[in-house]
């Protein structure tokens, strides 16, 4: 059963969709990454899910319960981590994670105790008796995440967590992630740097123009689209006697040579890779490597959302990111 | 009975905070000051062993108790008309928002910290107040009941106050919006009524005939005026308890208008019904699913 289902969802801004028709589906226990371009509505999406935002049509599930008309149930099943984010001037760490206890119905040493445990989740324990806003970004992001977890949601939900950190921060927030995901924690993150995002996510969807673009397991997705791409054989003798064999399979259809580098598109499944592998080993050849050439998430995001990487790159606006 | 977390936080974060010392010490200083000037100046006239006027203590109890509605109309809003914007400015009122606590948990939270700054405001000056108390003519009933009028007086101030701290995103828009419509609402109306009495002194002395002065509808804007629940409050405590009827038979014949004779009263219920409008709405407002 998936954590999250949202069904059709739907918000207009005056004339504007933001989402149009949006369906979307998390699997317990998934890191998923919610990906897409600027003004594509994952903002507007991840406010819907946290109660922020009211949607103008559609339906949303969270563990099963539809959530669309009971607001109450949706706020306990989630903990929201915003872009941008504040903490009040005047609070102890442990205060300030108290009140949000207090704020979900946690009150006193009940409170205390859920607030230790969080923040020893996040390894801040020795913080507590810290002023919030005495704390740097990073800590002050683990903070915001802790309080989160506070009231043990089902779903954690991240808008661009990594935004203002340095690398050494998005490096332990990103490991704190995936800590919290073997704990059972399901997380859906947005984020805009895709090379992150590849190592941390089990899941993933693009989102363009308000609909989902594509979604599902991470390794499926690059497989599907992987598999336009060539294998990449390089082999130490008989180039021409692989050359004919390969061209002899029917799932080959193109081949190029350099050398001893072979490039083959082929459109077998793995099984069906691992075979023609067989067969060229079989006939005495000798293969040094045998790999599909892969895309990377930034690939497979502009792929989807039909930029090309090259226009992307030619801006050099944001390098390995997007917007 | 569970406190309101956002009451709790906000009483929290006050205790820590220069301003509401700032607005303790300046309080007390006015109040203590008043004091000084009225005893002093009563006992240096009239030595050691002469008899002491009791109108002394109760003119200093009046003094001071309107000096106590002017600090708490002065430091409410400064409390209240960055509640909510402020949350806003700094980034921490979606979390808030994603919280289990509702708009109207989060407004009337923020109201009572307002409260609570006028529940100081009162206590602290308590010792100082209760000076009369020595020279009888004044109870604990009644030291209670003026801090009834004061808290009457933050619900409606404070109450207007956050109302302007959800409609405004800009803290210090807010504040300043605050502050106008609660001196307009004290000094303003006061100042309209004021006109208007003139106006019909004036009209009277051109007329050769006795005129009774009448300022009509204005008469009704007091009931919008704090000042005048309060007011009506100190009247019942030191007076005859009918001053602000017979100062709005100077205005005009009234006749028996219950509005008139019940001023304070009616003007206390309308101050409550107004502020309940007032922080519905503003729940309303701030209600991210209303949006």
């Amino acid at each position: 059963m998936p954590i999250l289902k949202i069904e059709k969802l739907t918000k207009k801004y005056g004339k504007t969709y933001a989402l149009n028709g949006l369906d979307m589906e998390v699997k317990k226990g998934d890191i998923y990454g919610f990906v897409g371009p600027n003004g594509a509505g994952k903002t507007t999406t991840l406010r819907i899910i946290s109660g922020l935002l009211k949607s103008d049509g559609g339906d949303l599930w969270l563990d099963g319960v539809r959530t669309t008309k009971n607001i109450l149930k949706q706020k306990s099943l989630i903990g929201f981590v915003p872009d941008f984010f504040g903490v009040y001037e005047n609070l102890s760490v442990i205060e300030y994670l108290e009140f949000f206890a207090a704020s979900y119905g946690i009150y006193g040493r009940a409170g205390t105790v859920r607030a230790r445990e969080v923040l020893e989740m996040v390894e801040l324990s020795e913080k507590e008796e810290q002023m919030v806003d005495s704390l740097s970004r990073g800590i002050q992001q683990r903070l915001c995440l802790a309080r989160a977890m506070i009231h043990k949601p089902k779903l954690l939900v991240l808008d661009e967590p990594n935004s203002g950190l340095d690398p050494r921060s998005r490096k332990d927030f990103q490991l704190l992630l995936q800590r919290l995901a073997r704990e059972d924690y399901t997380i859906l993150i947005s984020s805009h740097i895709l090379s992150e995002l590849a190592d941390l996510c089990t899941s993933i969807g693009v989102i363009n123009g308000g609909v989902m673009v594509q979604q599902g397991k991470l390794e499926n997705i690059m497989l599907a689209i992987d598999s336009s791409n060539p294998l990449r054989i390089t082999v130490l003798n008989q180039v021409p006697k692989a050359l004919e064999l390969l061209r002899q399979d029917p799932q080959v259809s193109r081949l190029s040579v350099d050398e001893n580098k072979i490039a083959a598109w082929f459109s077998g499944s793995r099984k069906e890779e691992a075979y023609l592998l067989q067969k060229l080993v079989d006939a005495g050849i000798l293969v040094v490597s045998f790999a599909r050439e892969h895309n990377s998430l930034e690939s497979l995001f502009f792929h989807l959302t039909g930029e090309t990487e090259q226009k992307s790159r030619n801006t050099e606006t944001f390098g390995n990111t997007i917007g | 009975m569970r406190l309101n977390p956002v009451f709790e936080k906000e009483m929290k974060r006050n205790s820590r905070s220069s301003r509401i010392s700032w607005i303790i010490f300046v309080c007390n200083l006015l109040l203590a000051v008043v004091a000084f000037v009225c005893y002093f100046g009563e006992s240096s006239q009239l030595g050691y062993l002469a008899p002491v006027s009791y109108s002394v203590p109760m003119n200093c109890y009046i003094l001071m108790t309107y000096l106590l509605f002017i600090l708490v109309v002065l430091s409410v809003p400064a409390v209240a008309g960055g509640s909510i914007s402020l949350e806003r400015e700094k980034k921490t009122l979606d979390v808030l928002l994603t919280t289990n606590l509702n708009p109207w948990r989060i407004i009337t939270g923020k109201l009572e910290a307002s409260l609570g700054v006028v529940l100081i405001l009162t206590v602290s000056a308590l010792p100082v107040l209760s000076l009369v108390v020595v020279f009888g003519g004044i109870g604990l009933g009644g030291l209670l009941l003026m801090a009834g009028g004061l808290l009457l007086t933050g619900i409606f101030v404070g109450s207007i106050g956050i109302f302007c701290s959800v409609v405004f995103k800009r803290t210090t828009l807010a504040t300043v919006l605050s502050y106008v419509i609660v001196v307009f609402l004290v000094v303003g109306i006061c100042a309209c009524t004021g006109l208007a009495y003139y106006a019909g002194l004036l009209q009277q002395e051109m007329t050769a005939a006795y005129q009774q002065i009448d300022v009509g509808g204005v008469i009704y804007l007091l009931l919008f005026n704090p000042f005048t629940s309060f007011a009506g409050i100190i009247s019942r405590q030191l007076g005859n308890g009918r001053e602000m009827e017979q100062l709005c038979y100077l205005l005009g014949n009234y006749g028996q208008n219950p509005l008139i004779h019940y001023l304070p009263e009616a003007s206390a219920v309308l101050q409550l019904l107004i502020s309940a409008v007032l922080l519905v709405t503003a729940g309303r407002k701030l209600n991210p699913l209303n949006k």
